[in-house]
């Protein structure tokens, strides 16, 4: 697919910024932020340190643009980055001092109030849920139904056979449908067909 | 499609959070393309120091260049045509020997 103007392929970002392009950096951090987020999340279970892991992340692939030989494949060369940068802050067990970020929600847009919750509310749910995955289970679950990502892709990524993939998706969809209890996953299904 | 797939897009961060994040990452980052910045533009700025030395060294070339081939161009102004041996200094008569492809005779080697 060409990209346009206003949609920048990889390639042409990162050779953007190769040259200092602030504004090529800011379109693809924005662009990969959810997805280094995810990793991090899936990694670490805890969003607070996902948030922490996925700038360090980003600002270390932003540093070391030079290293991405494959500007196409950008998005596993920045999985990676994550996937490493979060399991050395999981090795190190960092001990924050500040609040969850679950504590520290935006407020909800006036007239939004019951519809932030409802949200909140399921968020908390599907991340207790996650809680009782293991993180490869996580990684797989939240690649294939998050990211969209094939099996293939997150076999490579994550160092599994594309079998085992497929395996770790069925147990942990799973265990997921099993913590989030069939009234949950009822309105959380309504919730994704009707969105 | 697949139907067994988990809505899982509450996960995802808020617009107002992926702005915070991306702000932080570009903060920290500005550092390092400010730097790439002025690498690129140093480089733009050198060339045009270059350019009179080149010119210069070019224009030499170029000379020496005229000079070599009006020496070893003779033909033009109906100068004799070096030999190979001539060139490479072989003396004349053993040049002439080479070149007539007959037998050298034992005594002209001695007067040699």
């Amino acid at each position: 697919m060409q990209a346009g103007r206003e949609d920048p392929a990889d390639e042409e970002l990162i050779a953007r910024i190769r040259g200092g392009d602030v504004a090529a950096a800011d379109l693809l951090v924005r662009r990969y932020l959810p997805l280094a987020y995810t990793i991090a999340l899936a990694v670490l279970g805890s969003r607070m340190d996902a948030d922490d892991v996925c700038q360090d992340a980003l600002v270390r692939a932003l540093e070391k643009i030079d290293d991405c030989r494959s500007p196409s494949r950008f998005r596993f060369w920045l999985a990676q980055i994550v996937r490493n940068h979060a399991r050395n802050a999981l090795d190190r067990r960092r001990v924050r001092s500040g609040p969850a970020l679950e504590d520290v929600e935006e407020p909800p847009a006036p007239g939004h109030a019951g519809e932030a919750a409802e949200r909140r509310e399921l968020r908390a749910a599907l991340l207790a849920a996650l809680e009782q995955l293991t993180p490869v289970q996580r990684e797989v679950v939240l690649l294939k139904d998050l990211e969209g990502w094939d099996h293939r892709a997150i076999a490579a990524t994550i160092g599994v056979s594309e079998v085992m993939s497929r395996q770790h998706l069925f147990v942990a969809r799973g265990v997921m449908r099993e913590a989030l209890g069939p009234e949950a996953l009822r309105d959380h299904t309504e919730g994704h067909r009707h969105g | 499609m697949d139907d067994d797939r988990i809505d899982l897009s509450p996960i995802r961060p808020d617009p107002e959070r992926v702005e915070r994040s991306a702000r932080a990452v570009l903060a920290r980052a500005r550092g390092t393309l400010d730097g790439r910045q002025r690498m690129r533009a140093s480089v733009w700025r050198e060339l045009p120091a270059w350019e009179r030395p080149l010119l210069a060294a070019a224009a030499i070339a170029a000379l020496l260049s005229i000079v070599v081939l009006l020496r070893v161009h003779p033909l033009a102004r109906g100068e004799h045509v070096a030999s190979l041996s001539e060139r490479a200094g072989v003396p004349g008569p053993i040049a002439r020997w080479v070149e007539s492809d007959q037998p050298v005779d034992p005594m002209s080697l001695l007067e040699w």
